[in-house]
């Protein structure tokens, strides 16, 4: 019978309920979408990388690294806990009778670790190419495609510009060579002067650096702090600042839903008043009440809870081009606001029409 | 009579107006509160970042070529260049001064402590500069002029305020005590520690240096050893010479315009353009505006820091902007469905008055006048909510409070009665359409 009374009660009143529904999952798409944004952080991280490398591995003094002890970074890469790695090795060569520093790196991961090296011309594709200094190219009238022959004392190589470097910091001051090319200028295989890595994820740090360490003992492993800082720096701000603005607009949701859920059943004092003067038991109204309410509650929270994914996803598109995976957390704040708030504004007003005599609430007021 | 209509008709229906009320206040408290913080989130942002090392480099004119591998330092003779330190403090009278947040001068040499060879930067730690304070003019190429005369009479800057993350064991360098602060891993090499002296030997000359703290930062920084630039000079024997300052600078991001006058010079713009190139705070335009106070210097971009800075403040700026407009659309969309559900509900009411020989016009005028005093009230409570919690906000992230725009106050108001307002029109109108008999025997 209750059954009935509420099928009967939501189909008559099919758009009311229609826009009751539609309400709560307006109010409830928004703190959706805002718990289902939790998901960016990580890639507000990723796209910190521009910062630049957050390990930095030296030798001890009078060791020197091997490229040997790179093994382990690789596996890192493969593990995902580093993001990209760039082993250097630096050296005084000349170029006639004037003296440059050289940069001997494995270009393909360079190009990973230093994503704002602006290079005009082209990349080096092979050991022998290399990427010239702005600085230099300017002294030495430079251009992509001329030729050069650097030497030191132990050897020499020919190489050719493929592209110009600009950075605005001292790579300018640099001819960046392959790794091979500069071992063979230094006279030593396999040796490295130091080496450039990015942790996938900041917390991670000092895990990584221990197990570096370890797997290093002639090796050094330093965190850049101003590199540091900066991140914890703008990822705490980033999630206190969406952890706040969740719950304002939860707040807001929250308000927004009980005032459309009461105003509706302080409309319908009438009906109460009606079923009352039929012979209804005050509970019985109350629970048929309830019962639309939680109805509407469901179906809004669910509703709304979509509404948030797809906007969500869409924000995360157009901001990172990425997809955030759905939140648990938000289908769940989804449904308590939608559930919570449309019952608590329902069963006030309710109680209240059910407990005065029919013969006045028939009469208005 | 009509006033009377109007407070009786709320106070009667009290508890509507009251749902009503807070329906509208959810709505402007939401867009106060979103709305005041995606205004300011990026500058506040910037300006933490910019505690966190340099964006600009000042080299010489000629821009030397510098060698650097590890610790040994090389220019080519011919090649030296050097700025004037005593030209550096007009840095502070550019037209955009306020934005330079601190720099600081550097002159590096290799030395010689203990055998090893290391570089010796002089630098200011800490440093009190006056600022210039004879009025400069900017001419446009439009013929205005403007004069700007700097405000402070004084400044503190240095390494201290350009590098807040560095951390030093013992204590920072005061201006004109001496001594040295020595990067962690060399005083780990050599044994050092504050209190300490060490021998420095450079140029032929020795010199006995007292170590104040030991430095950390993570970086090159670890190997080498920090003295006072004046003490550096001496050393070297460059009285007054810098060979690079590196700036801090509030700079904002750039756009189409910065584009085109990279590619065509900005002399080269319209002049209406240059003078909005030259007027807004873009990192081109200060480097510009401090090569022309200090014509020997060219300014470089520190591409690493400006580009990472501009993705990230860009795209938190962007997130809480679109986050912002959800939230003004589903709150709109909300308060015109309550207010809209309200009239509908009323259109008894509306009959009735009708019967009793009210005209449409002025029964509307009633509704009407109702709403907007709700829309009204509501607004200036949503206002008063939603900025309180824009300054909540502000001091929980950013330890300073968020003070709206004041424009958000008439402009959360207007929105908030409009809104309330095109809500009630068509089932108003609706309502006042219709024969009172139909609406009072009740559907």
């Amino acid at each position: 019978m209750t059954l009935r009374i509420l099928w009967a009660s939501i189909t008559y009143r099919r758009s009311r309920v229609a826009v009751a529904c539609l309400a709560v999952a307006l109010g409830v798409s928004l703190p959706a979408t805002v718990v289902g944004l939790r998901g960016v952080q990580a890639e507000f991280e990723r796209g910190l990388q521009a910062y630049g490398a957050n390990l930095l591995i030296v030798p001890r003094s009078g060791s020197s690294l091997d490229e040997g002890s790179l093994a382990l970074l690789n596996r890192m890469i493969a593990e995902a806990r580093l993001e990209a790695y760039a082993p250097v090795l630096t050296l005084m060569g000349r170029i006639g009778e004037r003296r440059v520093a050289v940069a001997g790196t494995r270009f393909s991961q360079a190009r990973d670790l230093y994503p704002w090296w602006n290079v005009e011309g082209a990349w080096p594709e092979n050991n022998t190419a290399a990427l010239i200094g702005a600085n230099i190219a300017a002294k030495f009238g430079y251009r992509p495609g001329d030729a050069l022959t650097v030497r030191t004392p132990r050897s020499s190589v020919s190489l050719r510009v493929a592209g110009v470097l600009r950075t605005g910091g001292t790579e300018e001051n640099q001819i960046f060579v392959d790794l091979d090319a500069a071992q063979t200028l230094a006279g030593r295989s396999t040796v490295l002067s130091l080496v450039q890595a990015r942790a996938r994820r900041s917390r991670e740090l000092p895990s990584l650096t221990e197990a570096l360490a370890g797997a290093m003992p002639d090796a050094e492993v330093r965190t850049p702090l101003q590199v540091v800082k900066s991140e914890e720096v703008i990822l705490g701000r980033l999630q206190r600042l969406l952890l706040l603005v969740s719950g304002v607009v939860l707040g807001a949701a929250a308000l927004a839903v009980f005032a459309t859920m009461a105003a509706a059943v302080l409309e319908r004092r009438r009906e109460v008043g009606v079923m009352k003067a039929l012979g209804a038991e005050e509970n019985r109204v109350v629970r048929l009440f309830a019962s639309e309410a939680l109805g509407i509650g469901l179906v809004g929270g669910l509703l709304g809870f979509g509404f948030g994914l797809l906007l969500a996803e869409a924000i995360a598109w157009q901001v990172f081009s990425a997809l955030v995976p759905p939140s648990i957390l938000s289908l769940l704040v989804s449904l308590v606001v939608g559930l919570g708030v449309s019952l608590g504004a329902s069963l006030g007003p309710v109680r209240r029409a059910a407990g005065v005599p029919s013969v006045v609430v028939l009469r208005g007021e | 009579m009509f006033w009377r209509l109007v407070r009786r008709s709320i106070q009667e229906r009290a508890p509507h107006a009251a749902l009503a009320l807070l329906a509208v206040a959810a709505g402007a408290a939401l867009a106060a509160a979103l709305l005041g913080v995606a205004f300011e989130i990026r500058e506040r942002m910037a300006k933490e970042l910019r505690a966190f090392g340099a964006n600009i480099l000042l080299v010489p004119m000629g821009e030397p070529l510098e060698v650097v591998v590890g610790n040994v330092r090389y220019v080519a003779p011919q090649e030296e260049a050097y700025l004037d330190e005593s030209d550096l403090p007009r840095l502070k009278t550019i037209f955009w001064r306020h934005n330079i947040v601190a720099f600081a001068p550097f002159l590096s040499r290799t030395v010689e402590v203990s055998g090893e060879r290391v570089l010796l930067v002089g630098s200011w730690f800490e440093k009190e500069i006056k600022v210039p304070q004879g009025k400069r003019q900017f001419a446009f190429s439009t013929g205005t002029r403007r004069e700007v005369a700097p405000s402070e009479k004084r400044w503190k800057t240095g390494l201290k305020r350009l590098f807040a993350s560095w951390q030093v064991e013992g204590e920072w360098v005061d201006a004109g005590t001496g001594g040295a602060l020595v990067g962690r891993a060399l005083a780990a090499r050599l044994g050092l520690r504050p209190g300490q002296g060490m021998e420095v030997k450079a140029n032929g000359r020795s010199e006995r240096l007292l170590v104040r703290g030991i430095l950390r930062t993570g970086g090159v920084e670890e190997d080498q050893i920090f003295v006072e630039l004046a003490r550096a000079q001496r050393l070297f024997g460059l009285a007054g010479m810098v060979e690079k300052v590196q700036v801090s600078a509030l700079v904002t991001p750039d756009n189409a315009l910065t584009l085109r006058a990279r590619k065509i010079g900005p002399e080269r713009l319209p002049p209406a353009e240059y003078e909005t190139w030259y007027c807004t705070p873009y990192l081109d335009s200060i480097i510009f505006q401090i090569e022309e106070v200090l014509p020997g210097a060219r300014g470089k971009a520190i591409r690493q820091v400006a580009e990472a800075e501009e993705a990230f403040l860009g795209r938190v700026t962007l997130t809480f902007v679109l986050v912002s407009a959800v939230g003004l659309l589903a709150s709109t969309v909300g308060l015109m469905a309550t207010m809209a559900r309200n009239t509908f509900e009323r259109r008894r009411e509306v009959g009735l008055m009708k019967v009793l020989g009210g005209v449409g016009p002025q029964i509307g005028r009633l509704f009407l006048v109702e709403v907007a005093i709700i829309g009204l009230a509501g607004g200036a409570l949503g206002y008063g909510l939603g900025a309180g919690l824009a300054r909540a906000i502000g001091v929980w992230v950013f330890g300073a409070p968020i003070v709206p725009h004041p424009l958000l106050l008439p402009a959360v108001l207007g929105v908030a009665v409009g809104i309330a307002l095109l809500g009630v029109l068509v089932p108003l109108r609706d309502a006042l359409r219709v024969r009172p008999m139909v609406t009072l025997r009740g559907d």
